[in-house]
C-alpha cells in the first residue's frame, strides 16, 4: 500500500480574517501520484498550493506531509523545516521571487550548500542541473536579467537540485513557449515515472492532460468540485464550462483524442 | 525529445541531511513577518484610521496642518522639558484616537532614534566639541605617544545635544504616526492636493506608496522562497550577507519593475498632463479602489 504524502483534512483559509477563502478541503494525494489543480483564475490554486507546501497555514482543519502533522511552530524550528523543505519542493508561479543570487550558478547550487553538502557534491550536482536544464550557456549571468523561461528553467534546477521527494509546481507553463512546454511536460512525466509525486496547478487543460493522472478542480468560489481521473474531468465538458475553464467558442479537432481546448487566461 | 537526467535523480535520497538543530528559530522570518502584519495588514486596510476616535473624526486638512505645525516647532525647540511635553500630548492623542500605544511607542523609539543616536554619539566627545566632562572614557596617559596623551570624555554639552535630537526624531515620527495611522490613504493625499500641492505631484506619490507596498509583499514572497531553501541554519552574519544581497536584488527588480509599469502606462496612452487634467481627481476620490500589490502582481506574471 502507498503511503500519503499530503493528507489535508476539513482545512479553511483566509487571507483576510472573516474572509474565507475555503471554508473545508480536504483530500489525500499519495506518494508516486501526479495530481493536477485546476481552476480559473482567483479559483485559489496559488492558495491551495501554499498550503501543501507549508507556506500558509490554515486557521483550520489538519496538514499532515509525510504522516507528520504540520504547524507554523514546527515549521519555526531548524531541524524540522531543514527536513520538510528538502523533502518538498516549491516552484512559485512567478519565477522573480524565487531568485535572488547574483549568479545563475550560485543560484542553483545556494539549496544544496545550505544543507551542508561537500563542496565537490554541490558542484558535481550545479553541474548536472545546468546540463539538464539545458542553461550552462547563462550559469554566470544574473538571474534577473533573464527572459522569463529561463528564470523558469533557473527556478526549477534551484528547486531539484535538493532532489526533493514531492514537487509542487504553480502555473509552470504559463509564459514559455510551446518547445520549452512540451520539454517541461517531458521532464515532469520522467520525474514521476522516477517515483517522484507531483501537484501542479494550471489552467492549461493540455499539460494537466499529459502529465497528471488525476485531477483537483476549484470552482470560482474556492469549492473543490471535482476529484478524480483526468482524462474524466476533461471530457466533463459542463463541469469545465461550470468552472469557466472552457467557454463555448471551444471546439475540439476531428482527431479524436487529441486535446486542444482554448482557456481562459 | 533527449532528455538527460542525472543518475542522483533516478531515485528519491532518504538520507536526511541536517546541520540544523532543533529548536532554532528564525530571527530574520519572524522580524519580516511581522513588518508583513504591519505594513500590508495594518497599513493596506487602514485598520485604524477606520475605527472611531479624536483623531479620526477631525478632517485631514487640519491633522496636516497640525502635523507641519508640530515638525516646525519640534526643529525649533532646544527645552527637553517642552520636548517631553509634546511627547506627552502625542501619548494623550494616541490614547483618545485609541491606537496601540505600547506597540507604537517600542516600534517609534526602537528604530530611528537609537539610529540617530549611534550615529551622533561621537559628536558627543571632547575629540569633537569642547565641554565639560560627563563621563570619562579614557583617563589619558602621560607617557605613551603624544596622540594619547588627553583624556577622552563625553561632554554634558555633547550629551544634551544627542538627547535632544533623539526626542524630537521620535517625537516627530509620533505626530507622523498620529496623522497617517489615523487617516485613509485616499482622505490623505485629497487634502495634499486641497492644500496647494499638484495632482499629478500627489499621483506620483500615491503611486510609490502602492508601489512600496507591492515591494515589500515581493520581498516576503522572496524571502519564503528563500526559506524553503534555506534549509540550513545560518549565522547571524550569514542572514545579514543575505539580507544584504536580497535587498541588491530587490533595488534591481525595482528599477526593472518601475520601467515596466512606466511602460505599461505608456501604453494605455498615459501622459502627465492629460493624465492630471482628467484622470487624477477620479483616482483620488473615495469611490476609487486601489489596484492591490498582488493584482499587480498577477497581471505582470502572466
Ligand atoms: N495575499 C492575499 N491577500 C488577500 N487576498 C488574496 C491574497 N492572495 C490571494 N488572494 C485572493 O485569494 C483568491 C485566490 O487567489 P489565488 O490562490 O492566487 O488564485 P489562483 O492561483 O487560482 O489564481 C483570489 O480571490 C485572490 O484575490
Ligand atoms: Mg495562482
Amino acid at each position: 500500500m502507498k503511503s500519503n504524502v499530503f493528507e489535508l483534512r476539513q482545512a479553511a483559509y483566509a487571507h483576510q480574517p472573516g474572509h474565507n477563502i475555503f471554508e473545508s478541503i480536504s483530500f489525500d494525494i499519495a506518494a508516486g501520484e501526479s495530481v493536477a489543480v485546476l481552476g480559473a483564475n482567483g479559483s485559489g490554486k496559488s492558495t491551495l498550493l501554499k498550503i501543501l507546501c507549508g507556506l500558509l497555514h490554515p486557521q483550520a482543519g489538519s496538514l499532515k506531509v509525510f504522516g507528520e502533522t504540520i504547524s507554523e511552530e514546527l515549521l519555526e524550528d531548524d531541524a524540522f523545516s531543514q527536513r520538510f523543505h528538502r523533502r518538498v519542493g516549491f516552484i512559485f508561479q512567478s519565477s522573480d521571487v524565487q531568485l535572488f543570487n547574483n549568479r545563475v550558478e550560485d543560484e542553483i547550487a545556494f539549496g544544496p550548500s545550505q544543507l551542508g553538502l561537500p563542496e565537490r557534491e554541490v558542484r558535481r550536482r550545479t553541474a548536472d542541473m545546468l546540463k539538464m536544464l539545458d542553461i550552462e550557456h547563462l550559469k554566470e549571468r544574473p538571474p534577473y536579467r533573464l527572459s522569463g523561461g529561463e528564470k523558469r528553467k533557473v527556478a526549477l534546477a534551484a528547486v531539484l537540485i535538493l532532489n526533493p521527494e514531492a514537487l509542487i509546481l504553480d502555473e509552470p507553463g504559463a509564459g514559455l513557449d510551446p518547445k520549452t512546454q512540451r520539454w517541461l511536460t517531458h521532464l515532469l512525466l520522467e520525474l514521476n515515472r522516477r517515483g517522484r509525486t507531483i501537484v501542479l496547478s494550471t489552467h492549461n487543460l493540455e499539460m494537466a492532460h499529459t502529465v497528471t493522472q488525476r485531477s483537483l478542480v476549484l470552482s470560482e468560489d474556492h469549492r473543490l468540485v471535482f476529484d478524480g481521473a483526468t482524462p474524466q474531468v476533461l471530457s466533463d465538458r459542463a463541469l469545465l464550462s461550470q468552472v469557466n475553464l472552457i467557454d463555448e467558442f471551444t471546439h475540439e479537432h476531428d482527431e479524436k483524442s487529441h486535446i486542444h481546448l482554448y482557456t481562459h487566461g | 525529445m533527449e532528455l538527460f537526467i542525472p543518475e542522483w535523480l533516478n531515485e528519491t535520497d532518504p538520507r536526511v541531511y541536517s546541520n540544523a538543530k532543533a529548536g532554532g528559530g528564525r530571527f530574520l522570518v519572524k522580524s519580516l513577518r511581522s513588518l508583513n502584519s504591519i505594513m500590508v495588514d495594518d497599513l493596506t486596510a487602514e485598520k485604524w484610521a477606520r475605527q472611531e476616535g479624536l483623531l479620526q473624526a477631525l478632517s485631514a486638512d487640519y491633522k496636516i496642518a497640525g502635523c507641519i505645525i508640530m515638525l516646525v516647532a519640534l526643529s525649533l525647540m532646544r527645552d527637553y522639558r517642552l520636548l517631553l511635553a509634546l511627547w506627552g500630548v502625542s501619548l494623550a492623542l494616541m490614547m483618545a484616537s485609541r491606537l496601540p500605544v505600547l506597540t507604537l511607542q517600542k516600534r517609534i523609539w526602537g528604530i530611528i532614534p537609537l539610529i540617530t543616536v549611534i550615529v551622533t554619539l561621537p559628536a558627543a566627545l571632547n575629540l569633537v566639541s569642547d565641554g565639560t566632562p560627563l563621563l570619562i572614557l579614557y583617563q589619558g596617559s602621560v607617557n605613551g605617544p603624544a596622540a594619547l596623551a588627553n583624556p577622552i570624555f563625553i561632554t554634558r554639552q555633547g550629551m544634551q545635544a544627542v538627547t535632544i535630537l533623539f526626542l524630537r526624531s521620535g517625537i516627530s515620527l509620533s505626530m507622523v504616526a498620529l496623522l497617517v495611522m489615523t487617516t485613509k490613504v485616499s482622505g490623505l493625499f485629497k487634502s495634499l492636493q486641497s492644500i496647494g500641492i499638484p495632482a499629478h505631484f500627489t499621483f506620483i506619490v500615491e503611486m510609490s506608496y502602492r508601489y512600496l507596498i507591492m515591494l515589500l509583499k515581493i520581498s516576503i514572497e522572496m524571502y519564503e522562497a528563500r526559506r524553503m531553501r534555506t534549509v540550513g541554519r545560518l549565522t547571524y552574519r550569514q542572514q545579514a550577507a543575505l539580507l544584504g544581497s536580497s535587498l541588491g536584488f530587490l533595488f534591481a527588480q525595482s528599477m526593472q519593475l518601475s520601467s515596466e509599469v512606466f511602460q505599461a502606462m505608456t501604453a494605455r496612452c498615459y501622459s502627465i498632463e492629460r493624465f492630471r487634467d482628467t484622470y487624477a481627481a477620479d483616482m483620488l476620490s473615495d469611490s476609487f479602489t486601489p489596484m492591490t500589490p498582488g493584482q499587480l502582481l498577477i497581471d505582470r506574471s502572466k
